[in-house]
């Protein structure tokens, strides 16, 4: 038996490590997956939104409480609250100009799918490298308004009170998300559009308005998961997207992409894979990225629709 | 008198003999005059400048593209060209117009999104590094620099086909999020294996091409060259010795051309032993790497060129308009999709040993997801599926990024207040009906406002784009998504297209294409029915 499957602690490390990253990919995940059920479009800049709301939560936070961190404890929930709201509007805000710029105009003189997802990589380029011409290559601090501190203890491991945090968050927007799209009339508009846009069109459903809204939804969640990031590591920079944006992507493609619980599970699935592989392997941090890109590989090679299947299968 | 079955025999004799006609210029349109001739043969509409160009009197056509040739050649040797841009020629043109044609066979004809493509430079650089002794471990056997370059190329090619072979079944999307996955996973591995590839700190003192010296002495030459002048001369004394015109002109030229060889003799041996001087140990000097890549862009071309117009070219574009179409006409997609993969990732190969050998140091900063996107920016830039578009894309991208560096040394503002000034200046021409356009007058007034405002606001504009010299790097990339947001928005063909693309991207099909690609068919079964005698 291999060692690192004897050393409890590691393991409960892992564990641990494995669901905050996992709940962060699936949050993420969400954004890719609903907005390549409804266009079929791979939305390359989504990992750039997930870096705008990081941003837009360390600039509020900054602006709302200073750097001497909060005083009460009321100011730390508004302040928290306040950084993840401005995270989640900045964030929401930069998807739906994103769609109405760059992706409108393509899907509205029917450019094929190619043309779409080298523009999705413009629109990377060109956000991460604004961000990085306007506030510098290096990293920016989250301020202070919460302090790390353990929370109880497994065995010897500490579970500390930002994990908690961001996987009770996770829960939280993936709950409502779900409730969102399963049971209100434009949750079905955005499901219907993604079944079969052509008919939902005939059938009285506004599609711009449904696209806009999906990546309205995306682009909030991607900022709710930019902040939480930013929390959890303390600061941000211009390039903080690219690894957990294309993560993210692979958990969707795991779950099967275009299936939204799918996307959850697999973001949970990749989160855990990575840290326990990181344990097996020697060296193991080097090599965790080149194991979930293998996955990825792997996924897609055995079976491409992933482990729940995909909605949206043959879309050619 | 001739009789009806005659005639008709003759009609289908004619036809017969123009189809093959017809065929047979597929064969000789790359020895002639390259691909204007090619598209007419498979009825593909070619631009007016084409089409003129096929008509033109023979001297204009050896005008016309003898003249970007010896640009292309004199072009390290002219005076405005400094030892700084001779490297960047190389590293940043040369180098980038090979990769670009190698992903243009890949995206543009096979509609493939690859984006792990500098993978496969890496797998290449890193090959012809290995085999050269300079990496951590030794390879079985030591190589010439020059004869790593098969060596690479099939790695990079088996890497190629080995990706491709489990991934190329996958639809579009999921391949460029593979390729993408697949080029981490290579970047990654090589920056971690230190006892392989000294990892992040690369692998260095990678030697440099080397042309063995000449042997004998400078005059070996000499005497061969005096002794075909003479054999030339003699030949032509042969031919006075025969009756007619024809052979006394002949005889008389013989003669002169042997004179002319013994004549500039030592200057053609000064030169071929000067060359193997000059060649002698590449170095680092650009200019020898650069005639190489040159001959090597050569090359490439000619083959991507005679592929596209090849089976294997036309089951590409199949596959890029339909795959399940042509999977349906019996197109074996899997296969062809794994060729052009395999050429592509070859090509790749051949620039990553030039690299390696050129610069003799690499590290696996050399091949960031970057490099990939900025090689597709070219192809996407200059016209996805056109060879000249691909290497416009990347002689202008690879020189912005250059020359976004100087933008300190650049007079920034002057450079917007003339370009203000002549728009207004041409404004005013429309809005005169000096100039006529299509737009109107209208349009003119258009143009002389923003223009003017341009011309006005230069001293201003000039501060905040003079901060590209404190971080060019930043607004290199800027520049470059913009580039590909804005080519897919307003101009998704690209610069120089090809035509079918064009038509493909604009989702509709050229009539006057159709009508081209038809009218040559209808106009001879019109003749050949007349011919026949029968009622057109």
């Amino acid at each position: 038996m291999p060692d690192c499957l004897t050393n409890t602690n590691g393991l409960i490390q892992s564990f641990t490590l494995g669901l905050q990253s996992g709940a962060l990919y699936a949050v993420i995940a969400i954004g890719y997956t609903l907005v390549y059920g409804v266009l079929g479009l791979l939305n390359f800049a989504h990992s750039e939104i997930f870096m705008t709301g990081g941003y837009a939560a360390v600039f509020a936070g900054t602006w709302w409480l200073g750097d001497r961190g909060p005083q009460t404890g009321a100011s730390l929930v508004v302040g928290l609250l306040f950084a993840l709201l401005a995270a989640m509007v900045l964030a929401g805000g930069t998807a739906v100009l994103m769609e109405r710029v760059a992706y409108r105009p393509l899907r509205l003189h029917g450019a094929p799918r190619l043309a779409a997802l080298i523009a999705a990589i413009g629109v990377s380029l060109l956000i991460s490298n604004a961000a990085r011409i306007r506030y510098g290559a290096n990293p920016i601090q989250f301020p202070p308004i919460l302090s790390t501190y353990p929370v109880f203890n497994i065995g010897n491991v500490v579970v500390n009170n930002k994990t908690l945090l961001t996987v009770a968050a996770a829960v939280v927007l993936l709950v409502l998300l779900d409730f969102f799209v399963n049971k209100t009339r434009t949750g079905k508009g955005i499901r219907a559009v993604a079944q079969d846009a052509e008919t939902a069109g005939l059938m009285g459903v506004n599609i711009n308005r449904i696209v806009a809204i999906t990546f309205l939804v995306g682009g909030v969640l991607g900022g709710a998961a930019g902040m939480l990031q930013a929390m959890v590591f303390g600061s941000v920079k211009f390039d903080m997207g690219f690894i957990p944006g294309l993560k993210a992507f692979t958990a969707a493609v795991l779950g099967g992409i275009g299936n939204i619980r799918g996307a959850m599970l697999g973001g949970i699935l990749l989160g855990l894979f990575e840290n326990f592989g990181a344990l097996c392997v020697p060296s193991g941090a080097r090599w965790k990225d080149v194991l979930a890109f293998s996955v990825l590989v792997l996924v897609l090679m055995v079976r491409p629709t992933g482990i729940l299947g995909a909605k949206v299968a043959e879309r050619a | 008198m001739t009789t009806y079955t005659d005639l008709s025999r003759t009609a289908a004799v004619r036809h017969r003999w123009r189809s093959a006609r017809r065929d047979l210029r597929h064969v000789y349109a790359p020895l002639s005059i390259g691909w204007a001739d090619t598209k007419r043969a498979v009825g593909e509409r070619t631009s007016v400048l084409r089409d003129a160009l096929v008509t033109a009197p023979p001297l204009t056509k050896l005008l016309v593209y003898a003249v970007p040739i010896v640009f292309v050649l004199a072009l390290p040797q002219l005076p405005f060209v400094s030892a700084f841009y001779r490297d960047v020629l190389v590293v940043r043109v040369a180098f980038y117009v090979l990769l670009a044609l190698g992903l243009n066979v890949v995206v543009g004809l096979a509609g493939l999104l690859d984006l792990g493509y500098v993978a496969f430079y890496a797998i290449g650089a890193y090959t012809a590094a290995y085999f050269t002794g300079a990496a951590p471990i030794q390879p079985p056997f030591v190589l010439d620099p020059f004869l790593t370059f098969p060596f690479a190329i099939a790695v990079a090619m088996l890497a190629g086909v080995l990706l491709g072979l489990p991934t190329l079944r996958l639809r579009g999307d999921y391949l460029a999020i593979v390729t993408l996955g697949f080029h981490e996973i290579v970047r990654i591995s090589l920056k971690n294996s230190d006892p392989i590839t000294n990892g992040a700190r690369g692998i260095n003192a990678i030697p440099h091409f080397k042309i063995p010296p000449a042997q004998a002495d400078a005059g070996q030459y000499l005497l061969a060259l005096f002794g075909l002048g003479a054999l030339v001369a003699l030949l032509g004394v042969a031919f006075l010795f025969r009756k007619g015109m024809r052979s006394r002109n002949l005889g008389l030229a013989c003669i002169g051309a042997g004179a002319l060889i013994a004549a500039v003799a030592p200057l053609i041996n000064d030169g071929i032993a000067a060359f193997g001087q000059r060649f002698a140990d590449f170095g680092l000097d650009p200019v020898p790497y650069y005639y190489l890549a040159v001959v090597i862009c050569g090359l490439m071309i000619f083959i991507v060129n005679r592929l596209s117009n090849s089976r294997m070219g036309r089951a590409w574009v199949a596959i890029r308009e339909d795959e399940t179409a042509a999977e349906a006409m019996g197109v074996p997609t899997l296969k062809m999709k794994v060729w052009a993969f395999a050429i592509g990732a070859s090509t790749a190969g051949f620039a990553g040993v030039m690299l390696s050998i050129k610069t003799s140091f690499i590290n696996p900063d050399n091949f960031l997801l970057l490099q990939s996107i900025i090689v597709l920016a070219m192809v996407v830039f200059g016209g996805m599926g056109s060879i000249a578009g691909a290497i416009a894309g990347a002689v202008f991208i690879g020189l912005t990024q250059e020359a976004l560096r100087d933008f300190d040394v650049i007079p920034f503002g002057p450079l917007i207040a003339a370009i203000g000034i002549g728009m207004a200046v041409m404004g005013l021409l429309v809005a005169f009906r000096v100039v006529r356009t299509k737009a109107g007058p209208a349009y003119g007034w258009w143009l002389f406002g923003i223009g003017a405002v341009a011309a006005a606001a230069s001293p201003v504009l000039r501060i905040p784009f003079l901060r590209i010299a404190e971080n060019p790097e930043d607004w290199r990339l800027f520049i470059l998504g913009l580039i590909l947001v804005l080519v897919m928005v307003l101009r998704p063909e690209g610069l120089i297209p090809s035509r079918r693309r064009a038509a493909e991207l604009h989702g509709e099909t050229t009539a006057e294409g159709e009508k081209l690609a038809t009218a040559g068919v209808d106009e001879e079964a019109v003749e050949d029915r007349q011919v026949a005698g029968e009622p057109a």
